[in-house]
């Protein structure tokens, strides 16, 4: 008992002595002596935090039409992230830690994405050719228009881009994919491509390459038809 | 007499006929320059092609009636932002020349090549574009030229031979053509250093205090390169993860643009082909329209006021004469008659025009408002994350720059 009156003589003497720190509601006395600034306490290792006013973000800026040139106020607010850490080896250390895990949570943000745009590209597929089978979307990936579907399948993985610099990784050699054909043309009746237009040859080259039974019919019918068409003087 | 007015009947039967001549002309294919041989990766350049700009004039932004006219259906328009952006891409990526070739918002600015477009005139007869392409470095490979071309008739005479050669392909080969005889103007060294600006663009995009020294705007106005960052700099490591991601962004968004191509492909195609159908039959009865009202009237006019060139005594050759008046005046009156029978048709072809656009459009719009929700979706996300990695880069930065405490300034 004698402990806690002790403490509150001390806490009414100390109040009474005008030991106001502002945070008080009363008003502070108008002795201009030790008048703390705001926040009242010091920011505990406050020396060692760097100022982060902004002088860095100026350098060099000025060459470069870059449309940021607010680094410096938004160094302060990063920085503060790294508050905890001592030592400026420490802070940087905390500052990639957290680059790296929003970095991650983006790369799951964009793979949901490419999953739903896969998942969507494959049901299209899937529809246009009718009775597919569940397996055969995959083949829907090799065609032009279905180009993302490889790309969608590694972002889900979670490695959207890791392996390469930007959209490299997917480039395809498209150089190969000229004029052409190899086999694939069925023996029934089929007229050869040697005198094929460029509608006709396309159309030859995406039957040769369909691998889907039912939809490579109807392209070798469409070829058919087209050169039947052409040579008939439709023009 | 007789002699005289018979090569006048005669033509005047000739052309009241209606005798327009409707020709389709083939058209000579213009197909992309293949890559013969395989591009060196580092001189290999990316492109990105902004969705187009509709094209819709501002001034007429909410007459109905004056864009209808013109053929502009802003709903059609608004999509074909994104499908004739794609269609440009599909030739450029089978060209075999270019890197990634990506249709992206216009937000998008840091890559080797950028492509915009406004479309000028797109209807299922003519297409035509206005193309701007510009590198990282600021060099301007096309400015604003204008790319027109009429629909290849062959390309619509079946759904397979649609999803072959787009009806406008040769519009697509020439830009593609084009972009790769600039390209080819630039050698090596600069072609590699335009891959090296765009980097270090998108870098001093993101950590302006640790890249923009890399670069510098000469005297030509162009951005050039002052000095590589070294290979194993932490923060170039960084950098080159973020832009990981930047490309699997742009790769998403175009995946956007890409689905919503294919699921409109075939509405669109048709769309096209019978809106050319009508809009040919339109402008075919507006010429006979035209024709018939014009030789029409000139008929009745020149039997009214064509002189008397019979001798008075000559009933034979007045009786003939009266007759090829009474002929002419009857024949013309017909003829404007027809005409004006001709206009009607050609104001039911012109709806029939604007009423395929509209059902194109119901089906276009969904579409158009889900792609674009996907997408503002992504990149608002994308501007966040992007604000972050700002502040998180600047912070690192002055981390690595902090002087070390001044022990002599120590309590």
């Amino acid at each position: 008992m004698t402990r806690a009156s002790t403490w509150w003589l001390a806490g009414l003497i100390s109040l009474l002595g005008g030991c106001a720190t502002t945070s008080g509601g009363l008003p502070a006395p108008s002795t201009p002596t030790s008048a703390p600034t705001s926040g009242g306490l010091p920011s505990p290792g406050g020396d060692a935090t760097p100022s982060r006013s902004g002088s860095a973000g100026t350098s060099g800026a000025g060459d470069m039409s870059t449309p940021s040139a607010s680094g410096g106020a938004e160094a302060g607010t990063a920085g503060d992230v790294a508050g905890a850490a001592t030592t400026a080896e420490e802070r940087r250390g905390t500052l990639d830690r957290r680059l790296d895990d929003s970095l991650g949570e983006f790369d799951k943000t964009l793979s949901d994405e490419q999953r739903r745009s896969a998942a969507e590209r494959d049901a299209r597929a899937a529809a246009t050719a009718g009775s597919r089978t569940a397996d055969t979307g995959k083949d829907v990936g090799d065609r032009e228009g279905d180009l993302r579907s490889e790309r969608g399948a590694r972002g889900a993985e979670g490695k959207a881009g890791n392996e390469t610099r930007r959209g490299g990784g997917d480039r395809r050699d498209r150089g190969a994919v000229t004029t052409g054909g190899g086999g694939g043309a069925p023996d029934r009746g089929i007229p050869s491509g040697d005198d094929d237009d460029i509608v006709a040859r396309r159309l030859r080259r995406a039957a040769e390459q369909e691998t889907d039974p039912e939809l490579k019919e109807k392209l070798w019918k469409e070829y058919i038809e087209y050169k039947k068409g052409s040579k008939g003087g439709g023009g | 007499m007789i002699r005289r007015a018979t090569p006048l009947l005669a033509a005047l039967f000739a052309l009241l006929a209606g005798c327009v001549v409707n020709d389709v002309r083939p058209v000579a294919k213009v197909d992309a320059v293949q890559a013969k041989t395989q591009i060196a990766e580092v001189e290999l350049l990316d492109v990105a092609i902004h969705e187009f700009d509709p094209g819709i004039p501002a001034a007429l932004a909410d007459d109905v009636e004056a864009l209808d006219k013109r053929r502009i259906y802003p709903e059609v328009r608004k999509a074909e932002t994104r499908l004739i952006a794609t269609r440009l891409k599909s030739t450029l990526e089978t060209s075999g020349q270019w890197g990634a070739v990506r249709v992206v918002p216009s937000t998008v600015r840091f890559v080797d090549l950028l492509v915009t477009g406004r479309i000028v005139e797109s209807t299922g007869m003519r297409l035509s574009l206005e193309i701007t392409a510009s590198d990282a470095v600021g060099r301007n490979w096309i400015n604003k030229k204008i790319y027109s071309g009429e629909a290849d008739v062959g390309a619509y005479k079946t759904d397979a031979s649609l999803r072959a050669r787009d009806p406008f392909q040769n519009v697509y080969a020439q830009i593609a053509n084009d972009l790769l005889q600039a390209r080819e103007r630039l050698d090596a060294t600069q072609r590699a250093e335009l891959r090296q600006v765009a980097r270090l663009r998108f870098a001093a995009d993101l950590a302006p205090q640790t890249f923009s020294a890399y670069l510098a705007r000469g005297a030509d106005g162009l951005t050039h390169l002052v000095r590589l960052p070294a290979e194993n700099d932490p923060a170039v490591a960084r950098i080159d993860k973020i832009r990981d991601r930047d490309a699997a962004l742009i790769d998403t968004i175009d995946g956007y643009n890409s689905g919503f191509s294919e699921k409109l492909f075939d509405s669109y195609g048709g769309f096209r082909r019978t809106s050319r159908d009508a809009i040919e039959r339109e402008e075919r009865v507006k010429s006979q329209a035209r024709t018939r009202t014009i030789l029409g009237s000139a008929a009745v006019l020149a039997a009214i006021l064509a002189k008397a060139n019979c001798a008075p005594t000559d009933y034979a050759c007045q009786r003939l004469e009266s007759a090829a008046r009474t002929a002419g005046a009857v024949g013309g009156v017909a003829a404007v008659m027809s005409g004006i029978k001709k206009y009607s048709d050609a104001k039911v072809a012109a709806q029939e025009v604007k009423e395929l656009a509209t059902s194109f459009q119901n089906e276009a719009t969904p579409q158009v408002v889900e792609v674009e929700g996907r997408t503002l979706k992504l990149t608002g996300t994308a501007e966040e994350r992007y604000r972050e990695w700002r502040k998180l880069l600047a912070g690192i930065y002055q981390e690595e720059n902090a002087r070390p405490a001044d022990p002599a300034v120590q309590p």
